[in-house]
């Protein structure tokens, strides 16, 4: 979604659904406040932080307001230590961390509120650095406040949210579930903190699975299927049927195992919370790309699998009717890829992982799932296998799902 | 022969003062559930340690430190277990590869019974 009009009379609008919920908080809760304590600067007055610094917040904006509300974040926007402006019809409140007392000038100055932030520093710093980057302007950040009634940083986003989470996720993965919450302005949802490691609904590829028996293995990418519906890809290996599987930290439910087969193919399927039509696609754990043209892999191209331990590896394929049999039997129809052991191309856990093809525009095209690998003979060479596209989508009726 | 065998009674009780005349045997080494390596893994991670009990007619297994579910392996051919009294995995060579309590993050699925029951191979 995007919308019309300057950035700050948006989000002047928007900002009522966040401010609605630290209403509600000042309203409801009256012994479950916060520690810490805030300033107001322009008063001089030292009150408690959370409730009473919130109280008299208003929504009621109007068209001066909203540009007045653009002025400041055009002077102040890019202080250190700033992490939000609230705003209401008593005027602007700046929600800050770390030093409250230099704020005091430029409250007085500009006729504002300074409140000391409550939340912890490397999480207000990330939604700091969130709002202060340039893609502030392009409509991903709209408000962010303070929620005493559930002790969370509050973030509200006038798109799905994507970009600003992926900025905020290596602060999030840090801290106890919870403290920052993104929803979305307009429909009030929350929106999902993208990371392999703790990753939530729409679960992208790439994340990390756990079985209920402490098994882990990688959520490949997101396909709908005439048999089993929209579902996430996986390896069959990672578990039989009926088997339920938590994202990496065991906080949510990314879905239960369905369609499981081994050994030929080694595939199985997701089922449960949604998914996006996207991959944690780089050598860390936040990054992420949308999925888009998915086609059937070939040989002499460089493809990279995502899995969720080894993150990014990049390799062509040398044969694409490879077979392995195991003690679990026969494997066949694989796309095959080998290098030397001292670098390998998979790890236990990348299993299920996507292999795309990257494209020039920041997205990338599904080729192919891991299934596993091993050393070929005594040597120096380690290899990988995987199962294609065309195998994927025959052997369950389906199409790859784009972003 | 007369000194020989002062000799051997001498050695006799050199051996009573210095160990008591222990007669124990090294510990026995029973037999792992085993499947043959075939170089190849379908590979999992994994957060677990590992246990053995010799009454247990698998002899070791993984708990998840995660989930505390327990996971039944098969080792190499070759690999025997002993119990000192925690026990001991030793490889084909007779080196002790694992011990009680170790911590393991990755294996591969080895088989899969048919009830749906997952058994797993450390990964070499």
């Amino acid at each position: 979604m995007r919308m019309e009009g300057p950035m700050w009379r948006r989000l002047a609008l928007l900002g009522t659904v966040a401010l609605l919920s630290l209403q509600v908080a000042s309203a409801s809760a009256t012994s479950s406040e916060p520690g810490g304590e805030s300033v107001d600067a322009a008063y001089g007055e030292r009150t408690d932080c959370g409730l009473d610094a919130l109280d008299g917040l208003q929504t009621d904006m109007t068209g001066a307001l909203a540009n007045r509300a653009e002025d400041l974040q055009a002077k102040y926007g890019e202080l250190p230590g700033l992490v939000a402006i609230l705003f209401g019809s008593d005027g602007f409140s700046f929600v800050v961390q770390g030093d409250v007392d230099s704020w005091a000038a430029i409250a007085k100055e500009a006729g504002i509120r300074v409140y000391q932030s409550c939340v912890p520093e490397d999480l207000a710093a990330a939604v700091h650095e969130s709002v202060a980057d340039q893609n502030y302007a392009k409509g991903e950040f709209a408000i962010a406040g303070y929620n005493a009634f559930t002790d969370s940083l509050d973030v509200a986003t006038t798109n799905d949210g994507a970009r600003l989470r992926d900025r905020v996720a290596s602060a999030v993965e840090r801290l106890p579930a919870g403290v920052l919450r993104i929803s979305n302005a307009e429909s009030g949802q929350d929106v999902r903190f993208a990371g392999r490691l703790a990753d939530s609904p729409p679960f992208f590829g790439g994340g990390r699975i756990i079985s209920q028996f402490g098994d882990g293995c990688s959520t490949g990418f997101y396909i709908s299927s005439a048999t089993y519906g929209t579902t996430m890809v996986t390896a069959g290996h990672c578990a039989g049927n009926g088997v339920q599987f938590a994202n990496g930290n065991l906080t949510l439910i990314v879905g239960t195992m369905e369609g499981s087969s081994l050994p030929n193919p080694d595939l199985g399927l997701l089922d449960g919370a949604s998914c996006s039509a996207r991959s944690f696609s780089a050598g860390n754990t936040t990054s992420s790309k949308p999925i888009t043209e998915d086609a059937e892999p070939i040989t002499g191209t460089t493809y990279c699998q995502f899995g969720s331990v080894s993150y990014r590896k990049c390799a062509s394929y040398s044969s694409l009717n490879y077979q392995i049999c195991d003690a679990s039997g026969c494997t066949s129809g694989l796309a095959f890829t080998a290098r030397e052991c001292s670098s390998p191309l998979a790890a236990g856990g990348d299993s299920g992982g996507g292999v795309f093809r990257e494209y020039a525009d920041a997205t990338i095209g599904p080729r192919a799932i891991v299934v596993g690998g091993g050393q070929l003979g005594t040597g120096n060479t380690c290899f990988r296998v995987d199962h294609r596209r065309n195998t994927i989508t025959s052997f369950y009726s389906a199409v790859v799902l784009e972003y | 022969m007369f000194v020989a065998k002062r000799l051997g009674n001498l050695v006799v009780c050199m051996s009573i003062l210095a160990g008591g005349c222990s007669t124990t045997p090294p510990p026995a080494t029973l037999t792992l559930p085993a499947t043959d390596l075939v170089g190849f893994c379908r590979g999992l991670s994994l957060d677990a340690t590992l246990v053995g009990d010799p009454t247990d007619e698998r002899l070791t297994w993984l708990v998840s430190r995660s989930t505390g579910a327990r996971r039944d392996l098969v080792w190499p051919t070759g690999y025997v277990a002993r119990f000192v009294p925690e026990v001991e995995v030793l490889d084909e060579r007779g080196r002790v590869a694992f011990r009680a309590g170790d911590a393991i993050v990755e294996g591969c699925l080895a088989v899969r019974d048919s009830n749906g029951n997952d058994v797993l191979r450390i990964a070499p």
